[in-house]
């Protein structure tokens, strides 16, 4: 409670002369679910051919339903471009599953570390993509960190993060790095992620798994000494099947709800962290929604998804996008104008998003959410 | 009807506010300018409130936010059926999700029971029989590293059943064949690789060259993988598998099947009943073709399914619950055969 007014406060007296610049989603979850499902398929029916259009058709419909001050976000990819990708991430997968087939050990070594190696080449050209065709008011977005420079960070990053406990550093550094480094038009991004923020959610994260393990052996050493006790010898085999299957399954919930727990809890303050004091030029993006109530959108989100087996998961994210668009808001001060000028020059492959994305790394909304 | 939409100036994000009217396929703008529709283009649009983005021949872009539904009845009224969205249109259509899904049931439906089968043997022969063996090659060398070691035959005992092996191999005029024997793991079983590398492992040989025919019965083994190689059923196995597996990580970006589905298929090469049963029926045929008795293959695989009920079954017994139905169909494809020669 006392939060929520601590920083509210803050934001009234921060700027007391400042223009407030509405952000809304005003696309309906549902309907995007059922675009999601149709693109999903059509990939199927097309044998994956179809994919870059599907993909480039959900993000539109996020895109295109997220209003600020009136306008709204545009994604401006072209799904030729993102085929082209596909096939050669496709030619590189079938040449490892070749590699597969035939045991070709030395080919299936020299392709993974090929793979690893050009990690954070991917990246970057995931985070120049994603940037470039992200439109606002006719404007495009652009990421200007160069491949050696990203390179590097990206090694640094990792070191820092080999240390469980420094991890927020890692991130920190990791955000502030990416905002430098990336502008729409003329006006560059910064962030400030907090500390506190970040170290919170780690521990909260640690702390529910820790808790819930603790919970969990308690639970289990309480019932297991009650049916030793008060079950006769012939009965306990006989029960033990149905035992150890009810075990499996109420500690596999409980295993899944503890993680998840802990998985929104990071979440949650990791992103209140970034984006919560974000600014674009000098226009600053405030949340209007405390960290713990950002986690349980995200707890919500994980648990609802593995129950309906991943089928809910559009409805769900466009309903989160809402809930965080809905309370957001961009806050100008008084006098400075957001106006840039376009600086976008040329066309990003989109081979480090489809290369990313086929080897299961998520960075789609990684940059968002 | 008039619409409000905002101008976005070139090149930077300063915009105004005008009001659009559709007049004669004429784009009106509230501060004078006109633009005939046919050359103004429009962005891809997603939902059915989805805002419009209309790129001016000038540069500018107009955004349209406000009835959009209005505003799309008027503007694609104007343009020729190839411009009019239709992807946008199948989305926002009330049955295209049952549509979508019906058809796709039909496909995975079509796809499981034949599709794949036939597109694996269409592929398959499609394939030379040298690309055929230079993969067979590969494989081989790749067993030893899951632990499998492959050897030429050694012993007298092997020998013999080697050189039935070849004996039977040029009766089948198939154009590669090799005879290799696996040490380890120590399990009964023989098993065809694509490229025509038949494998026996020396338990095998061990375990029935003592017997009463027992030669003769590891011959009817070794027809029977040349079934599998003059049918290439292995190739197809391992195509089909691929297909599948390459499918899978196309649509779900896992690469992790791939290389899943590859060492599981080489361990079990599990064939289909139906591959089963036609090298049975290629083994009877050649044996009696080189006149050999079909009798003690038979009987060895009578034995092996009496002996192994359950788990670790040889490759040639892998269609376990059907056994006796295979064994039956044997045995009456070798009286019509006898019958046959006699009547001859
Ligand atoms: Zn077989």
């Amino acid at each position: 409670m006392s939060d929520e007014l601590t920083y509210q406060d803050q934001t009234e007296k921060d700027k007391p002369e400042s223009r407030k610049i509405p952000i809304q989603f005003i696309g309906s979850p549902r309907e995007y679910w059922k675009i999601y499902m149709i693109n999903l398929a059509l990939t199927i029916l097309t044998l994956g051919l179809y994919r870059p259009w599907a993909k480039v058709r959900q993000y539109k419909y996020l895109y295109n339903h997220l209003l600020v001050d009136g306008i709204p976000m545009d994604f401006t990819a072209k799904p030729i471009r993102l085929l082209f990708g596909q096939l050669i991430v496709m030619l590189f997968f079938g040449l490892y599953a070749y590699s597969q087939i035939t045991i070709n050990v030395t080919l299936s070594v020299i392709l993974i570390l090929t793979f690893i190696l050009m990690l954070p080449i991917l990246m970057w050209l995931s985070y120049r993509f994603f940037f470039r065709y992200t439109q606002w008011s006719g404007v495009s977005m652009s990421f200007t960190a160069s491949k050696s420079e990203f390179y590097l960070e990206t090694i640094i990053n990792s070191l820092v993060s080999i240390f469980f406990i420094t991890v927020p550093l890692a991130q920190r550094r990791w955000f502030k790095f990416i905002a430098r480094n990336a502008f729409w038009g003329n006006k560059q991004l910064s962030v400030n992620p907090s500390l506190e923020k970040l170290y919170t959610g780690l521990g909260l994260y640690i702390g529910t798994i820790a808790g819930g393990i603790f919970i969990f052996f308690t639970i289990l050493v309480v019932v297991m000494g009650v049916a030793t006790v008060s079950m006769p010898e012939e009965n306990l085999s006989n029960m033990s099947a149905g035992f150890v299957i009810g075990f499996t399954i109420l500690g596999l919930l409980i295993y899944l709800s503890i993680l998840f727990g802990g998985m929104a809890f990071l979440k949650g303050y990791t992103v209140h962290a970034i984006y919560h004091g974000l600014k674009i030029g000098s226009a600053k993006l405030k949340l209007n929604i405390k960290p713990l109530r950002l986690s349980w959108e995200y707890l919500k989100l994980y648990v609802l998804t593995i129950f309906s087996f991943g089928f809910a998961y559009p409805y769900l994210f466009a309903k989160l996008l809402a809930t965080i668009a809905n309370n957001a808001h961009l806050e100008l001060p008084e006098g400075e104008s957001l106006l840039t000028r376009d600086m976008a020059t040329e066309e990003v492959s989109a081979i480090g998003v489809e290369a990313l994305d086929d080897a299961g790394f998520d960075i789609d909304f990684d940059i968002g959410l | 009807m008039k619409f409000k939409a905002q101008l976005i100036r070139t090149g930077t994000s300063e915009r105004t506010e005008v009001f659009v009217s559709i007049e004669r396929k004429v784009l009106r703008l509230s501060n004078g300018d006109s633009y005939p529709i046919g050359e103004v283009s429009v962005g891809e649009r997603s939902g059915v409130n989805s805002p419009f983005f209309i790129f001016l021949p000038s540069g500018q872009q107009l955004i349209i936010t406000e009835n959009v539904r209005e505003f799309a009845d008027e503007f694609y009224k104007h343009l020729p059926f190839y411009r009019k969205n239709w992807l946008h249109r199948f989305e926002t259509w009330g049955k295209s999700l049952l549509v979508s899904v019906l058809v796709l049931i039909a496909a995975i439906t079509f796809w499981l029971t034949k599709g794949s089968d036939m597109a694996a043997e269409w592929l398959a022969n499609r394939i030379s029989y040298d690309l055929e063996y230079e993969l067979g090659k590969h494989i081989l060398s790749g067993l030893s590293t899951l632990g499998w070691t492959v050897r030429k035959p050694s012993t007298s005992d092997e020998k013999r059943v080697e050189e039935l092996f070849y004996f039977l191999s040029e009766q089948a005029e198939v154009k590669y064949a090799h005879f290799y024997v696996l040490d380890k793991p120590k399990i009964v079983n023989a098993f065809a690789i694509p490229g025509g590398f038949v494998v026996f492992t020396s338990e095998m040989i061990d375990d029935y060259i003592s017997e009463e025919d027992g030669l003769e019965a590891l011959g009817g083994v070794a027809a029977h993988e040349l079934g599998h190689i003059k049918h290439r059923h292995s190739l197809r196995i391992l195509i089909k598998s691929a297909l599948v597996a390459s499918i899978f990580t196309i649509l779900t970006g896992d690469v992790s099947i791939v290389s899943l589905g590859m060492a599981q298929q080489l361990l079990s090469l599990a064939y289909t009943r139906k591959q089963e049963e036609e090298a049975d029926a290629y083994a009877i045929t050649l044996l009696m073709k080189s006149y050999l008795d079909p009798e003690p293959f038979i009987e060895l695989m009578q034995n092996l399914k009496e002996k192994y009920d359950t788990d670790e079954v040889p490759e040639f017994l892998q269609s376990h619950p059907h056994m006796s139905k295979r064994i039956k169909k044997m045995r009456q494809l070798m009286e019509q055969l006898k019958k046959q020669d006699f009547q001859e």
